[in-house]
């Protein structure tokens, strides 16, 4: 690959192909997804994001209460346990899919973040869940700019990391390394910009690079 | 951690969890396959053994969920079960739900009975999901229901270990290796284990008559997917309902029953926090009928009732396109310019007076910069010749005549994007100099008000006619109220754009004349000159005494898309200076001027743009107003503000009414006329 920086297709697929090997064996969930002729990575996973949530909303909800009120079935009752919820985070659904870009010649991520009646949080919501400790890095890297496209397979609003830095990133995180493998650069590169969409990145994919360090 | 007090085995019910993808789906299937057919449709969802600490138990569906051979993730449970897609909100309110969860606790019971559950487990994992789906608004009524048998109607808990007090080390190791080999990978979530002298073991539900001995500590498996250190999740319900019927009388009515959970964290596996109960497990392999079913979801209220998801803002083709559109211009903000206030632009209401070229150009300028109120007014019709330059019309718009162009340019924005609030308005801008009969007089005054209404509900006024003289009034009109007016003008190929000086409010009337500029770095705002005041002759018939070729503007092709640009930009510019129409304009030679530092975030707001297109050259001449204007100065303003109609006819009949009452006549006669008249009608300074 070209100093290092951009991916061929081919080189992606290995790559994808070998992380999928690579997170069955550590427990991570990625899943290799092939829709309308394109492959990718996808992951899904529930856990909460930091958020307010909020109630305001213009559905009808008189037309439920009515409802509420007529149904008369029979509750969960006795055997019932439920969960509880606090005010600061909010239950969350997120989707990461990790997709080719053949004009930049990188890996991009595509995720949404689901409420629990698949409802998409707002662009806004989605930026007040980054962690504080990236909001500096956010302002001054602009490869972390987070912004909402439409997915290059799907056509839904997706929301997604703007791959215009990502050969930059790529070139100052290999640096180190002599060699650098698609699968390499895949964990150095999902390593660096994972934290900021709450994508947990296991350290044991660390082991798998030559220097042992994520980038 | 071991109680011995006995209680009642309660279970986490799931939650259900959807995404966008799940109900993109739904909607294409109902619009494209469904249509009218409200007939149950099988789904596939999944459930997890292996959350974090602290998530509940969920029922996930998917993009993927109407998929027919949908195989589920990694390490996650398959759970089958069938949307019900009511046609009409009436319909979702009234149909049986008590009938609909029997159906499916009845197939289940049958699936129980039958032995069929035992070769395929999966079905014992059931949901019915009922919907109806308001398409037009995007309202999705939705309410899941996980059906779960009411037998055996108790279980008592006798004993509750964690996994750990229950099996060695080297025993869920065991567990584990057979688990992944076996299980894990067909995604079985219900089998049998038995810790034997030596080992641990699991088998298929199928298999139990073999398995099962006597002597070996047997045990009912489940992937849980619930992290609660008390009870398990809700799979285990039906899972208990199969073995109290086919099993309870060779284990003796009670069960050991190991709810496996299943976690990595740092891609380190952990299942110490799966749980072992000991139950009692009456027999129910006497009972003929299907077992009552219970299950429907609470709300998010906890009432037993349907959700309703709104999904507008994500599904809404318009709402789409508008939320695309502000990102866009949002980019530019955080990128390169935090100061902009892209409110302010998107709020300002704009009038176009003219629907040719230029107004088409500034238009589509206006809506790619976010404005949302745009309104044409235009009397013309849309001519064949016109479409090619004029960019919001097609060759079908010129057939049969033309159609009005005010009406067709608002159309073809809505097109263009459905955000827009836009509105034509077909009449003409009565002009000083064609005069007014008596006959007319009732029309013409109806115009008038209608532009004075249009002007005083609009922010911002741009002048984009073709004569000179239909700029007078809407130029009088709007320095009475105090509207910003931008002025594009077109020669053959020179062009000007000129932002009309906006009189500060207080002093609207009462201009101090005294008040000079200082005329070292600026003039302010309210001392700016209009397109008239560089004219010391009043706007007359200028179309009477043209040749055809004189009376069409003949321009070269790429001057109206120039100019219309930079009157946008000048707006926009305008408007982001914290002065807005006030902003003052620079006076300062060319190079300085270039140096200095702006107060608006654009950059410079000029005055006047002219344009030579001969050259590619631009200037940026700075003037001040004329106190004997004929269209702005005080004297004009004051009168049309005392007598209203009465003064502007006056002025559409007398061609030297305004000349007279701005002084100018005066000034005509004490001055050289060929030098005056020499430049009169160029509108080059």
């Amino acid at each position: 690959m070209a100093e290092g920086l951009l991916l061929s297709e081919d080189e992606f697929h290995q790559g994808i192909y070998e992380l999928k090997e690579l997170s069955d064996r550590i427990g991570d969930l990625w899943v290799l997804a092939s829709e309308k002729s394109s492959k990718f990575l996808s992951k899904r996973v529930i856990q909460y994001l930091p958020l307010c949530p909020e109630q305001t909303d213009d559905s009808p909800r008189d037309e439920i209460a009515v409802l509420e009120k007529e149904e008369s079935l029979e509750t969960l009752s006795d055997l019932e346990i439920t969960a509880t919820e606090t005010s600061e985070r909010i239950l969350c659904s997120c989707e990461y899919h990790i997709i080719f870009s053949s004009s930049y010649g990188v890996p991009v991520l595509y995720f949404n973040f689901y409420k629990q009646d698949g409802s998409l949080l707002k662009l806004n919501d989605v930026w007040s869940t980054i962690p504080d400790a990236f909001n500096d890095r956010l302002i001054e890297e602009k490869w972390t700019f987070i912004t909402q496209q439409e997915h290059p397979i799907r056509h839904k609003p997706f929301f997604h990391l703007h791959p215009c830095h990502t050969g930059q990133l790529m070139k100052a995180s290999s640096s180190l390394s002599t060699s650098n493998t698609p699968l390499e650069y895949i964990i150095r590169w999902m390593s660096s910009i994972a934290p900021v969409v709450h994508l947990n990145v296991p350290m044991k994919y660390a082991h798998f690079l030559p220097d042992g360090t994520p980038g | 951690m071991a109680s011995k007090e006995e209680k009642l085995l309660q279970f986490s019910p799931f939650s259900s969890a959807l995404d966008t993808g799940f109900w993109h789906q739904l909607t294409q299937l109902k619009l494209d396959v469904f249509q009218l057919d409200d007939a149950p449709q099988p789904l596939t969802g999944y459930f997890f053994n292996g959350d974090a600490s602290g998530i509940p138990s969920h029922l996930n569906l998917d993009y993927n969920a109407f998929q027919p051979n949908f195989k589920v993730p990694i390490r996650h449970f398959p759970s089958r079960g069938f949307i019900k897609n009511t046609n009409t909100l009436n319909d979702f309110k009234t149909i049986d739900k008590r009938n609909l969860l029997d159906t499916t606790g009845k197939e289940i019971w049958q699936s129980i009975v039958s032995g069929e559950a035992l070769e395929n487990p999966t079905l014992l994992s059931r949901f019915l999901l009922l919907t109806f789906a308001d398409l037009k608004k995007y309202n999705f009524f939705y309410w899941f229901a996980f059906p779960a048998l009411c037998a055996p109607e108790k279980i008592t808990v006798k004993e509750r270990k964690k996994i750990n007090q229950v099996l060695t080390d080297e025993q869920v190791e065991q567990l584990l290796i057979a688990y992944d080999k076996e299980f894990l990978p067909k995604h079985v979530a219900f089998f049998l284990g038995k810790k034997t002298k030596t080992s641990f073991l699991l088998a298929p539900l199928k298999y139990f008559d073999d398995f099962y001995s006597g002597d070996d500590e047997f045990f009912l498996c489940v992937c849980d997917p619930c992290n609660l250190d008390d009870y398990p999740g809700w799979p285990l319900r039906v899972f208990l309902t199969l073995a109290a019927y086919h099993w309870s009388e060779k284990l003796g009515g009670v069960a050991k029953v190991l709810c496996l959970r299943d976690r990595f964290k740092e891609g380190v596996r952990s299942v110490d926090h799966s749980l072992v109960f000991t139950v009692d497990l009456p027999s129910i392999s006497h009972l003929t009928e299907s077992p009552r079913c219970i299950g429907w979801e609470k709300n998010e209220r906890g009432k037993l009732g349907p959700r309703i998801v709104n999904l507008g803002p994500s599904m809404d083709p318009s709402r789409l396109a508008e939320s695309a559109v502000d990102l866009n211009l949002k980019l530019m903000r955080w990128r390169l310019l935090p100061s902009l206030d892209l409110d302010l632009i998107s709020e300002t209401r704009c009038l176009l007076l003219g629907a040719g070229t230029l107004g088409c150009n500034v238009a589509r300028s206006l809506m790619a910069w976010g404005v949302r109120t745009i309104t044409f007014v235009d009397n013309g019709s849309v001519s064949y010749s016109n479409p090619v330059r004029q960019t919001l019309f097609t060759f079908e718009d010129s057939m049969n005549g033309g159609r009005p162009k005010a009406e067709c340019a608002a159309e073809s924005l809505r097109k263009i994007f459905p955000g827009v609030r836009t509105e034509g308005h077909v009449f003409s801008i009565p002009m000083p100099g064609h005069s007014v009969t008596d006959g007319t007089k009732d029309h013409v005054k109806r115009d008038v008000e209608r532009l004075e209404h249009l002007i005083e509900d609009h922010d911002a006024v741009f002048l984009l006619m073709d004569t000179r003289e239909s700029r007078w009034l809407p130029t009088l009109i709007a320095t009475a109220k105090t509207k910003i007016v931008i002025n594009a003008a077109l020669g053959f190929d020179t062009f000007l754009v000129v932002r009309h000086g906006v009189r500060l409010p207080q002093r609207a009337v009462a201009m101090e004349t005294s008040e000079k500029a200082s005329l070292t770095q600026s003039i302010s705002g309210h001392q700016l000159g209009c397109y008239f005041c560089n004219d010391v002759v009043a706007p007359g018939d200028s179309t009477r005494d043209r040749t055809l070729d004189q009376q069409c503007t003949v321009a070269r092709p790429g001057l109206s898309m120039m100019t219309s640009a930079l009157a946008v930009e000048l707006l926009i510019s305008l408007l982001t200076h914290p002065q807005r129409g006030q902003a003052p304009a620079d006076i300062r030679s060319k190079d300085e001027e270039l140096n200095v530092d702006t107060e608006c975030p654009l950059g410079l707001v000029p005055h006047q743009i002219r344009g030579f297109l001969s050259r590619f050259n631009l200037l940026m001449p700075t003037g001040q107003a004329f106190d004997q204007c004929t269209a702005c100065s005080n004297i004009v303003v004051e009168e049309y503000r005392k007598k209203g109609f009465e003064f502007l006819l006056n002025a559409f009949n007398e061609p030297s009414y305004l000349e007279d009452l701005t002084g100018l006549s005066e000034m005509h006669l004490s001055t050289m006329d060929e030098e005056v008249w020499g430049f009169s009608d160029d509108e080059e300074m």
